[in-house]
Protein backbone atom coordinates (compact mmCIF):
# COMPACT_ATOMS: atom_id res chain seq x y z
CA UNK A 1 0.00 0.00 0.00
CA UNK A 2 1.27 3.58 -1.06
CA UNK A 3 1.05 6.12 1.82
CA UNK A 4 2.73 8.84 0.05
CA UNK A 5 2.77 9.24 -3.39
CA UNK A 6 4.23 12.45 -5.46
CA UNK A 7 4.00 12.61 -8.88
CA UNK A 8 5.80 15.09 -11.59
CA UNK A 9 6.39 17.68 -8.91
CA UNK A 10 7.59 21.23 -10.21
CA UNK A 11 8.25 24.06 -7.98
CA UNK A 12 9.58 27.11 -8.28
CA UNK A 13 11.03 30.18 -6.34
CA UNK A 14 10.61 32.68 -8.49
CA UNK A 15 13.33 32.05 -10.79
CA UNK A 16 14.90 29.38 -9.04
CA UNK A 17 13.34 25.71 -10.20
CA UNK A 18 14.13 23.63 -7.05
CA UNK A 19 11.72 20.72 -7.66
CA UNK A 20 11.73 19.60 -11.43
CA UNK A 21 9.16 17.07 -11.57
CA UNK A 22 10.04 14.86 -8.97
CA UNK A 23 8.12 11.45 -8.54
CA UNK A 24 8.22 9.45 -5.12
CA UNK A 25 6.03 6.81 -3.49
CA UNK A 26 6.38 5.77 0.04
CA UNK A 27 5.26 2.71 1.16
CA UNK A 28 3.07 2.01 4.18
CA UNK A 29 5.66 0.56 7.15
CA UNK A 30 8.62 1.43 5.22
CA UNK A 31 11.32 3.63 6.12
CA UNK A 32 12.00 5.92 2.83
CA UNK A 33 15.05 7.94 2.98
CA UNK A 34 15.60 10.71 1.06
CA UNK A 35 19.17 11.24 0.59
CA UNK A 36 20.56 14.21 -1.12
CA UNK A 37 23.03 16.81 -1.32
CA UNK A 38 22.32 20.40 0.19
CA UNK A 39 19.95 22.52 -2.35
CA UNK A 40 19.05 19.48 -3.82
CA UNK A 41 14.93 19.89 -3.06
CA UNK A 42 14.84 17.45 -0.41
CA UNK A 43 13.08 19.59 1.83
CA UNK A 44 11.04 21.78 -0.66
CA UNK A 45 9.26 17.88 -1.40
CA UNK A 46 8.68 17.35 2.43
CA UNK A 47 7.05 20.63 2.39
CA UNK A 48 4.77 20.43 -0.32
CA UNK A 49 3.50 16.94 0.64
CA UNK A 50 2.88 18.73 4.09
CA UNK A 51 1.15 21.60 2.13
CA UNK A 52 3.30 23.91 4.05
CA UNK A 53 4.50 25.14 0.23
CA UNK A 54 2.12 25.03 -2.96
CA UNK A 55 3.52 23.03 -6.18
CA UNK A 56 3.19 24.62 -9.46
CA UNK A 57 2.03 21.46 -10.65
CA UNK A 58 2.07 17.96 -9.72
CA UNK A 59 -0.27 15.48 -7.88
CA UNK A 60 0.44 14.79 -4.27
CA UNK A 61 -1.55 12.18 -2.58
CA UNK A 62 -0.68 11.49 1.36
CA UNK A 63 -2.48 8.68 3.32
CA UNK A 64 -5.25 8.76 0.80
CA UNK A 65 -5.83 12.16 0.51
CA UNK A 66 -5.00 15.19 -1.91
CA UNK A 67 -5.33 17.31 0.21
CA UNK A 68 -2.78 17.00 3.03
CA UNK A 69 -4.52 19.27 5.25
CA UNK A 70 -7.27 16.73 5.94
CA UNK A 71 -4.95 14.06 7.16
CA UNK A 72 -2.91 16.58 8.99
CA UNK A 73 -3.57 14.86 12.66
CA UNK A 74 -2.14 11.68 11.24
CA UNK A 75 1.39 12.80 10.47
CA UNK A 76 4.10 14.04 12.69
CA UNK A 77 6.49 16.31 11.57
CA UNK A 78 10.11 17.38 12.32
CA UNK A 79 10.90 20.00 10.26
CA UNK A 80 14.74 21.18 9.20
CA UNK A 81 14.76 23.85 12.37
CA UNK A 82 13.74 21.95 15.15
CA UNK A 83 12.30 25.46 16.95
CA UNK A 84 9.88 25.09 19.66
CA UNK A 85 8.53 28.28 22.19
CA UNK A 86 11.66 28.89 24.09
CA UNK A 87 9.46 30.56 26.60
CA UNK A 88 8.33 26.92 27.81
CA UNK A 89 10.39 24.11 29.66
CA UNK A 90 9.99 20.65 28.51
CA UNK A 91 6.85 20.06 30.69
CA UNK A 92 5.13 22.69 29.88
CA UNK A 93 5.80 21.86 26.08
CA UNK A 94 4.33 18.89 26.48
CA UNK A 95 1.07 20.05 28.04
CA UNK A 96 1.26 22.47 25.33
CA UNK A 97 1.28 19.78 22.75
CA UNK A 98 -1.68 17.80 25.03
CA UNK A 99 -4.06 20.60 24.72
CA UNK A 100 -3.40 21.25 20.68
CA UNK A 101 -2.14 18.25 19.28
CA UNK A 102 -4.39 15.11 18.57
CA UNK A 103 -3.27 11.63 19.21
CA UNK A 104 -0.73 13.16 21.58
CA UNK A 105 0.97 11.10 24.31
CA UNK A 106 2.14 12.96 27.05
CA UNK A 107 3.56 10.10 29.04
CA UNK A 108 5.41 8.74 26.28
CA UNK A 109 6.74 12.59 25.65
CA UNK A 110 7.98 13.03 28.90
CA UNK A 111 9.58 8.97 29.28
CA UNK A 112 11.25 10.46 26.42
CA UNK A 113 12.26 14.01 27.78
CA UNK A 114 13.80 11.55 30.68
CA UNK A 115 15.60 9.08 28.13
CA UNK A 116 17.24 12.15 26.55
CA UNK A 117 18.20 13.39 30.26
CA UNK A 118 16.98 16.78 29.08
CA UNK A 119 16.47 19.15 32.24
CA UNK A 120 12.30 18.99 32.49
CA UNK A 121 12.05 22.68 34.01
CA UNK A 122 14.31 24.49 32.37
CA UNK A 123 13.42 27.08 29.58
CA UNK A 124 13.54 26.03 25.80
CA UNK A 125 15.57 29.31 25.30
CA UNK A 126 18.31 27.95 27.04
CA UNK A 127 18.87 24.64 25.40
CA UNK A 128 21.74 23.88 22.61
CA UNK A 129 20.96 23.19 19.61
CA UNK A 130 21.39 19.04 19.84
CA UNK A 131 19.13 19.45 23.15
CA UNK A 132 16.42 21.37 21.23
CA UNK A 133 16.39 18.92 18.30
CA UNK A 134 16.16 16.08 21.06
CA UNK A 135 13.10 17.92 23.07
CA UNK A 136 11.28 18.10 19.25
CA UNK A 137 11.92 14.60 18.44
CA UNK A 138 10.55 13.59 21.87
CA UNK A 139 7.45 15.43 21.00
CA UNK A 140 7.01 14.81 17.62
CA UNK A 141 7.46 10.37 18.87
CA UNK A 142 4.76 10.75 20.79
CA UNK A 143 2.27 11.39 18.66
CA UNK A 144 0.45 8.35 17.52
CA UNK A 145 0.82 9.47 13.96
CA UNK A 146 0.37 6.94 11.12
CA UNK A 147 2.87 8.74 9.00
CA UNK A 148 6.23 10.38 10.63
CA UNK A 149 7.91 12.72 8.59
CA UNK A 150 11.74 13.38 9.60
CA UNK A 151 13.88 16.01 7.87
CA UNK A 152 17.48 15.87 8.90
CA UNK A 153 16.42 14.38 12.65
CA UNK A 154 20.08 13.85 13.68
CA UNK A 155 21.98 16.73 12.57
CA UNK A 156 23.98 18.87 15.54
CA UNK A 157 23.21 15.52 17.64
CA UNK A 158 26.27 13.68 19.17
CA UNK A 159 26.95 9.79 18.44
CA UNK A 160 25.13 7.91 21.23
CA UNK A 161 22.14 10.46 20.73
CA UNK A 162 22.01 10.12 17.15
CA UNK A 163 21.95 5.99 17.03
CA UNK A 164 19.42 6.28 20.03
CA UNK A 165 17.07 8.56 17.51
CA UNK A 166 17.88 5.75 15.24
CA UNK A 167 16.91 3.00 17.03
CA UNK A 168 13.77 4.74 17.93
CA UNK A 169 13.25 5.72 13.88
CA UNK A 170 13.75 2.01 12.72
CA UNK A 171 11.55 1.07 15.85
CA UNK A 172 8.66 2.94 14.43
CA UNK A 173 8.56 1.31 10.83
CA UNK A 174 6.25 -1.88 10.83
CA UNK A 175 3.03 -0.39 11.81
CA UNK A 176 4.07 3.00 11.16
CA UNK A 177 5.27 4.49 7.73
CA UNK A 178 8.79 7.15 8.10
CA UNK A 179 9.99 9.40 5.21
CA UNK A 180 13.09 11.00 6.18
CA UNK A 181 15.92 13.20 4.57
CA UNK A 182 19.39 13.58 5.45
CA UNK A 183 22.51 13.48 3.55
CA UNK A 184 24.57 11.45 6.32
CA UNK A 185 24.85 8.41 4.33
CA UNK A 186 26.03 5.84 6.73
CA UNK A 187 22.81 6.83 8.87
CA UNK A 188 20.88 6.17 6.17
CA UNK A 189 22.38 2.50 5.43
CA UNK A 190 21.71 1.73 9.05
CA UNK A 191 17.68 2.17 9.03
CA UNK A 192 16.40 3.15 5.41
CA UNK A 193 14.64 0.20 3.66
CA UNK A 194 14.56 2.06 0.69
CA UNK A 195 16.22 5.43 -0.75
CA UNK A 196 15.65 8.04 -2.72
CA UNK A 197 18.26 10.06 -4.30
CA UNK A 198 17.91 13.79 -5.14
CA UNK A 199 20.25 15.92 -7.00
CA UNK A 200 19.37 19.51 -8.59
CA UNK A 201 15.40 19.14 -7.79
CA UNK A 202 15.10 15.60 -9.48
CA UNK A 203 15.47 11.95 -7.96
CA UNK A 204 17.93 10.11 -9.74
CA UNK A 205 17.57 7.40 -7.95
CA UNK A 206 14.65 5.19 -6.39
CA UNK A 207 15.15 1.53 -4.72
CA UNK A 208 15.73 -0.48 -1.89
CA UNK A 209 19.33 -0.61 -0.17
CA UNK A 210 20.45 -3.65 -1.31
CA UNK A 211 19.08 -3.52 -4.98
CA UNK A 212 21.16 -0.74 -5.08
CA UNK A 213 24.18 -2.51 -3.86
CA UNK A 214 23.35 -5.29 -6.15
CA UNK A 215 22.99 -3.09 -9.18
CA UNK A 216 25.75 -0.75 -9.00
CA UNK A 217 29.19 -1.72 -9.48
CA UNK A 218 32.66 -0.56 -10.12
CA UNK A 219 34.39 -1.90 -12.62
CA UNK A 220 38.08 -1.63 -12.73
CA UNK A 221 39.78 -1.28 -16.19
CA UNK A 222 43.39 -2.19 -17.13
CA UNK A 223 44.89 1.01 -17.59
CA UNK A 224 44.82 0.90 -21.70
CA UNK A 225 41.45 -0.02 -21.91
CA UNK A 226 38.95 2.98 -22.29
CA UNK A 227 35.72 2.03 -20.44
CA UNK A 228 32.60 1.87 -23.07
CA UNK A 229 30.36 5.13 -22.73
CA UNK A 230 27.14 3.12 -23.82
CA UNK A 231 27.57 0.47 -21.02
CA UNK A 232 28.46 2.91 -18.08
CA UNK A 233 26.96 5.77 -15.90
CA UNK A 234 30.31 7.14 -15.55
CA UNK A 235 33.94 7.07 -15.43
CA UNK A 236 36.84 8.29 -13.98
CA UNK A 237 40.62 7.37 -12.95
CA UNK A 238 41.53 6.03 -9.76
CA UNK A 239 45.41 6.37 -9.52
CA UNK A 240 45.81 6.53 -13.25
CA UNK A 241 43.45 2.94 -13.46
CA UNK A 242 40.09 3.82 -15.39
CA UNK A 243 37.22 3.20 -12.98
CA UNK A 244 33.85 2.78 -14.15
CA UNK A 245 30.39 2.73 -12.38
CA UNK A 246 27.75 0.58 -14.06
CA UNK A 247 24.20 0.02 -12.99
CA UNK A 248 22.29 -3.37 -14.14
CA UNK A 249 23.36 -6.86 -14.20
CA UNK A 250 22.47 -6.71 -18.05
CA UNK A 251 25.44 -3.73 -18.81
CA UNK A 252 27.66 -5.37 -16.06
CA UNK A 253 27.76 -8.58 -18.70
CA UNK A 254 28.16 -6.26 -21.48
CA UNK A 255 31.45 -5.10 -20.03
CA UNK A 256 32.32 -8.38 -18.65
CA UNK A 257 31.57 -9.91 -22.34
CA UNK A 258 33.98 -7.00 -24.28
CA UNK A 259 36.73 -6.87 -21.84
CA UNK A 260 37.23 -10.39 -20.81
CA UNK A 261 39.98 -10.92 -18.32
CA UNK A 262 40.94 -7.31 -18.34
CA UNK A 263 38.66 -5.80 -15.92
CA UNK A 264 37.39 -6.68 -12.26
CA UNK A 265 34.28 -5.54 -10.42
CA UNK A 266 34.17 -4.58 -6.94
CA UNK A 267 31.03 -3.50 -4.95
CA UNK A 268 29.97 -0.13 -4.02
CA UNK A 269 28.60 1.03 -0.54
CA UNK A 270 25.83 3.65 -0.83
CA UNK A 271 28.04 6.70 0.33
CA UNK A 272 29.96 5.38 -3.07
CA UNK A 273 26.85 5.52 -4.92
CA UNK A 274 25.73 8.55 -3.86
CA UNK A 275 28.91 10.11 -5.26
CA UNK A 276 28.42 8.90 -8.77
CA UNK A 277 25.22 9.58 -9.00
CA UNK A 278 25.41 13.31 -7.29
CA UNK A 279 28.74 13.50 -9.40
CA UNK A 280 27.68 12.43 -12.49
CA UNK A 281 24.12 13.74 -12.43
CA UNK A 282 22.94 10.64 -14.03
CA UNK A 283 19.22 9.15 -13.83
CA UNK A 284 18.85 5.24 -13.53
CA UNK A 285 14.90 5.82 -12.00
CA UNK A 286 13.70 6.49 -15.58
CA UNK B 1 -5.79 25.84 21.28
CA UNK B 2 -7.45 29.18 22.61
CA UNK B 3 -5.70 27.90 26.15
CA UNK B 4 -2.62 28.08 24.51
CA UNK B 5 -3.02 30.88 22.88
CA UNK B 6 -3.80 32.81 26.46
CA UNK B 7 -0.92 31.37 27.68
CA UNK B 8 1.93 32.95 25.03
CA UNK B 9 -0.23 36.25 25.41
CA UNK B 10 -0.28 36.22 29.34
CA UNK B 11 2.72 38.17 29.87
CA UNK B 12 1.88 41.04 27.61
CA UNK B 13 -1.87 41.06 28.36
CA UNK B 14 -0.65 41.81 32.59
CA UNK B 15 2.11 44.00 31.92
CA UNK B 16 -0.45 46.10 29.47
CA UNK B 17 -3.26 45.72 32.59
CA UNK B 18 -0.61 46.90 34.86
CA UNK B 19 0.72 49.87 33.35
CA UNK B 20 -2.37 50.82 32.46
CA UNK B 21 -4.18 50.44 36.08
CA UNK B 22 -1.15 52.73 37.53
CA UNK B 23 -1.94 55.48 34.29
CA UNK B 24 -5.71 55.31 35.80
CA UNK B 25 -4.46 55.59 39.46
CA UNK B 26 -2.21 58.65 38.94
CA UNK B 27 -5.29 60.57 36.82
CA UNK B 28 -7.51 59.89 39.30
CA UNK B 29 -4.27 60.88 42.25
CA UNK B 30 -3.82 64.35 40.47
CA UNK B 31 -7.57 65.43 40.66
CA UNK B 32 -7.00 67.33 43.86
CA UNK B 33 -3.97 69.48 42.34
CA UNK B 34 -6.10 70.15 39.28
CA UNK B 35 -7.36 73.78 40.73
CA UNK B 36 -3.70 74.62 41.67
CA UNK B 37 -2.32 73.62 38.95
CA UNK B 38 -4.52 75.66 36.83
CA UNK B 39 -5.41 78.28 39.05
CA UNK B 40 -1.67 79.34 39.45
CA UNK B 41 -1.52 80.43 35.92
CA UNK B 42 -2.39 83.30 34.61
CA UNK B 43 -4.17 83.82 31.38
CA UNK B 44 -1.41 86.32 30.21
CA UNK B 45 1.02 83.04 30.85
CA UNK B 46 -0.90 81.23 28.67
CA UNK B 47 0.14 81.70 24.84
CA UNK B 48 -2.12 81.96 22.25
CA UNK B 49 -1.47 78.70 20.11
CA UNK B 50 -2.44 76.58 23.81
CA UNK B 51 -5.69 78.81 24.22
CA UNK B 52 -6.38 77.84 20.81
CA UNK B 53 -5.97 74.47 21.03
CA UNK B 54 -7.58 74.33 24.82
CA UNK B 55 -10.39 76.69 24.29
CA UNK B 56 -10.88 79.41 26.95
CA UNK B 57 -8.66 78.35 29.99
CA UNK B 58 -11.52 79.54 32.53
CA UNK B 59 -14.11 77.40 31.22
CA UNK B 60 -11.87 74.37 31.02
CA UNK B 61 -10.76 75.55 34.89
CA UNK B 62 -14.54 75.55 35.27
CA UNK B 63 -15.40 72.03 33.76
CA UNK B 64 -12.28 70.28 34.99
CA UNK B 65 -13.56 70.98 38.70
CA UNK B 66 -16.45 68.96 37.46
CA UNK B 67 -15.93 65.13 38.31
CA UNK B 68 -17.43 64.21 35.43
CA UNK B 69 -15.63 65.95 32.80
CA UNK B 70 -12.39 65.28 34.87
CA UNK B 71 -12.75 61.79 34.27
CA UNK B 72 -14.08 62.01 30.53
CA UNK B 73 -11.08 64.45 29.55
CA UNK B 74 -8.57 63.04 31.77
CA UNK B 75 -8.94 59.37 31.07
CA UNK B 76 -10.96 58.34 28.15
CA UNK B 77 -10.04 61.22 25.98
CA UNK B 78 -6.60 61.94 27.04
CA UNK B 79 -5.27 58.50 28.61
CA UNK B 80 -7.11 55.87 27.17
CA UNK B 81 -7.63 56.92 24.31
CA UNK B 82 -4.00 57.12 23.32
CA UNK B 83 -3.17 53.35 24.71
CA UNK B 84 -5.72 52.03 22.25
CA UNK B 85 -3.80 51.69 19.03
CA UNK B 86 -1.00 50.72 21.19
CA UNK B 87 -2.95 48.12 23.10
CA UNK B 88 -3.97 46.70 20.04
CA UNK B 89 -0.29 46.68 18.28
CA UNK B 90 1.26 44.64 21.03
CA UNK B 91 -1.76 42.49 21.29
CA UNK B 92 -1.66 41.81 17.37
CA UNK B 93 1.90 42.39 16.04
CA UNK B 94 3.58 39.38 17.11
CA UNK B 95 0.17 36.73 16.58
CA UNK B 96 1.57 35.14 13.23
CA UNK B 97 4.98 37.45 12.64
CA UNK B 98 6.54 35.97 16.09
CA UNK B 99 5.77 32.18 14.91
CA UNK B 100 6.96 32.84 10.89
CA UNK B 101 9.87 34.34 12.31
CA UNK B 102 11.04 31.63 15.07
CA UNK B 103 9.83 28.78 12.81
CA UNK B 104 7.46 27.58 15.09
CA UNK B 105 4.78 27.93 12.39
CA UNK B 106 5.87 25.00 10.59
CA UNK B 107 4.66 23.33 14.25
CA UNK B 108 0.94 24.27 14.05
CA UNK B 109 0.54 24.07 10.52
CA UNK B 110 1.61 20.45 10.75
CA UNK B 111 -0.46 19.29 13.19
CA UNK B 112 -3.84 21.24 12.95
CA UNK B 113 -5.64 23.13 9.94
CA UNK B 114 -4.76 26.43 8.66
CA UNK B 115 -8.43 27.24 9.68
CA UNK B 116 -8.10 26.22 13.12
CA UNK B 117 -4.70 28.39 13.58
CA UNK B 118 -5.73 31.14 11.98
CA UNK B 119 -9.22 31.79 13.75
CA UNK B 120 -7.70 30.67 17.25
CA UNK B 121 -5.09 33.04 16.85
CA UNK B 122 -6.67 36.10 15.90
CA UNK B 123 -10.27 35.91 18.02
CA UNK B 124 -7.68 34.90 21.26
CA UNK B 125 -6.04 38.04 20.29
CA UNK B 126 -9.27 40.19 19.27
CA UNK B 127 -10.98 38.49 22.89
CA UNK B 128 -7.92 39.49 25.22
CA UNK B 129 -7.77 43.30 23.27
CA UNK B 130 -11.25 43.56 23.92
CA UNK B 131 -11.13 42.61 27.38
CA UNK B 132 -8.48 44.67 28.34
CA UNK B 133 -10.53 47.43 27.04
CA UNK B 134 -13.93 46.62 28.88
CA UNK B 135 -12.34 46.41 32.09
CA UNK B 136 -10.14 49.42 31.86
CA UNK B 137 -13.15 51.38 30.48
CA UNK B 138 -15.44 49.92 33.37
CA UNK B 139 -12.32 50.37 36.19
CA UNK B 140 -13.10 53.99 36.61
CA UNK B 141 -16.67 52.94 37.85
CA UNK B 142 -15.76 51.18 40.84
CA UNK B 143 -12.73 53.49 41.36
CA UNK B 144 -14.98 56.94 41.31
CA UNK B 145 -17.66 55.09 43.13
CA UNK B 146 -15.80 54.10 45.94
CA UNK B 147 -14.06 57.87 46.24
CA UNK B 148 -17.78 59.18 45.86
CA UNK B 149 -16.89 60.73 42.48
CA UNK B 150 -19.98 62.57 41.03
CA UNK B 151 -19.90 60.74 37.67
CA UNK B 152 -22.83 60.30 34.91
CA UNK B 153 -22.23 56.08 34.90
CA UNK B 154 -25.25 56.49 32.24
CA UNK B 155 -22.34 57.23 29.98
CA UNK B 156 -20.31 54.33 30.43
CA UNK B 157 -22.09 51.80 28.07
CA UNK B 158 -21.72 54.33 25.42
CA UNK B 159 -17.63 54.63 26.26
CA UNK B 160 -16.89 50.95 26.51
CA UNK B 161 -19.08 50.12 22.54
CA UNK B 162 -16.49 52.93 20.87
CA UNK B 163 -13.52 52.29 22.69
CA UNK B 164 -14.07 48.11 21.71
CA UNK B 165 -14.92 48.65 18.72
CA UNK B 166 -12.16 51.55 17.73
CA UNK B 167 -9.67 49.25 19.25
CA UNK B 168 -11.39 46.30 17.37
CA UNK B 169 -10.25 47.83 14.25
CA UNK B 170 -7.18 48.62 15.17
CA UNK B 171 -6.34 45.06 16.09
CA UNK B 172 -7.55 43.68 12.99
CA UNK B 173 -5.49 46.27 10.89
CA UNK B 174 -2.21 45.08 13.08
CA UNK B 175 -3.39 41.47 12.64
CA UNK B 176 -2.84 42.20 8.61
CA UNK B 177 0.32 43.53 9.22
CA UNK B 178 0.96 40.19 11.31
CA UNK B 179 0.32 37.71 8.47
CA UNK B 180 1.15 39.05 5.46
CA UNK B 181 5.07 40.02 7.30
CA UNK B 182 7.62 37.40 7.89
CA UNK B 183 9.79 38.73 10.54
CA UNK B 184 8.84 41.12 13.70
CA UNK B 185 9.78 44.60 13.11
CA UNK B 186 7.61 45.29 9.73
CA UNK B 187 4.29 45.55 11.76
CA UNK B 188 5.76 47.18 14.58
CA UNK B 189 6.80 50.01 12.42
CA UNK B 190 3.76 49.70 9.85
CA UNK B 191 1.57 50.17 13.20
CA UNK B 192 3.35 52.96 14.74
CA UNK B 193 3.27 54.82 10.84
CA UNK B 194 -0.73 54.08 11.11
CA UNK B 195 -0.85 55.45 14.54
CA UNK B 196 0.90 58.91 13.86
CA UNK B 197 -0.72 58.85 10.25
CA UNK B 198 -4.47 58.34 11.63
CA UNK B 199 -3.69 61.65 13.82
CA UNK B 200 -1.99 63.20 11.36
CA UNK B 201 -4.47 62.83 7.83
CA UNK B 202 -7.18 63.61 10.89
CA UNK B 203 -5.93 67.51 11.12
CA UNK B 204 -6.90 68.37 7.65
CA UNK B 205 -10.36 69.23 7.42
CA UNK B 206 -11.75 66.74 4.11
CA UNK B 207 -10.14 64.16 6.15
CA UNK B 208 -11.31 64.78 9.50
CA UNK B 209 -13.43 61.29 9.56
CA UNK B 210 -10.35 59.45 9.45
CA UNK B 211 -9.30 60.54 12.60
CA UNK B 212 -10.68 57.60 14.98
CA UNK B 213 -9.34 59.38 18.23
CA UNK B 214 -12.16 61.80 19.10
CA UNK B 215 -14.46 58.43 17.92
CA UNK B 216 -12.92 56.02 20.90
CA UNK B 217 -12.76 58.56 23.53
CA UNK B 218 -16.35 58.81 23.34
CA UNK B 219 -16.92 62.59 22.72
CA UNK B 220 -20.06 61.94 21.04
CA UNK B 221 -21.00 60.06 24.34
CA UNK B 222 -20.03 62.51 27.07
CA UNK B 223 -22.03 65.70 25.02
CA UNK B 224 -25.50 63.54 25.08
CA UNK B 225 -25.23 62.54 21.59
CA UNK B 226 -24.86 58.77 22.46
CA UNK B 227 -23.24 56.43 20.89
CA UNK B 228 -22.21 57.02 17.34
CA UNK B 229 -23.44 54.17 15.79
CA UNK B 230 -22.76 54.83 11.86
CA UNK B 231 -19.26 55.19 12.95
CA UNK B 232 -19.76 52.13 15.14
CA UNK B 233 -21.03 49.96 12.11
CA UNK B 234 -18.46 51.74 9.55
CA UNK B 235 -15.98 50.20 12.03
CA UNK B 236 -17.23 46.86 12.48
CA UNK B 237 -17.97 46.34 8.80
CA UNK B 238 -13.97 47.35 8.11
CA UNK B 239 -12.65 45.26 11.23
CA UNK B 240 -14.58 41.91 9.74
CA UNK B 241 -13.68 42.68 6.36
CA UNK B 242 -9.78 42.85 7.29
CA UNK B 243 -10.28 39.44 9.54
CA UNK B 244 -11.66 38.22 6.48
CA UNK B 245 -8.51 39.05 4.37
CA UNK B 246 -6.18 37.84 6.69
CA UNK B 247 -7.55 34.57 6.36
CA UNK B 248 -7.58 34.62 3.10
CA UNK B 249 -3.85 35.78 2.87
CA UNK B 250 -3.33 33.54 5.29
CA UNK B 251 -4.74 30.10 3.60
CA UNK B 252 -2.73 31.01 0.29
CA UNK B 253 0.60 31.46 2.37
CA UNK B 254 3.42 29.23 2.02
CA UNK B 255 6.07 28.27 5.13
Amino acid sequence: MIVVKVGDLHKYYRNVHAVRGGSLEVEKGSVHAILGPNGAGKTTTIKCILGLLRPQSGEIHVLGSSKPEKVISKISYVPEAKEFYEFLSPVKAVRFCEKFVEHFDPSKALQLIKEFKLPENAKIGTFSHGMKTQLYLSLALAQNAELFIFDEPTWGLDPVVRNLVLEMIRDLAGDRTVLYTSHILSEVEKIADKVSIMVQGRFVFHGDLEEARKNFKYVIFDPQVEPPKEFVLMSFKRGGVPVAVVYGEENLGEVLRLYPGRVHVEPMNLEDIFMALVRGDVNVSE
Amino acid sequence: MLVNEMIKMRIRTVVIFLVMVAVLISVVALRPFVDQIFGSISQEQIPNFVKKLMGDPQTLLENLKKDDYYLWSQWFGKNLVQFIPLIALVIAFPIFAREIEHGTIHYLLTRSTRLRVYWSKSLTGLLINGLLLLILSILPVFITLALGWDVNYQNFPGYVVQAVCGGSFFFSLYLVFSVVSKDQVKPIVLGIVVMIGDAFLGMLKPLRFLNLYPYMSGSSVYLGLGVDWRYTFALTVLSVFLLLFGWYYFQRSEY
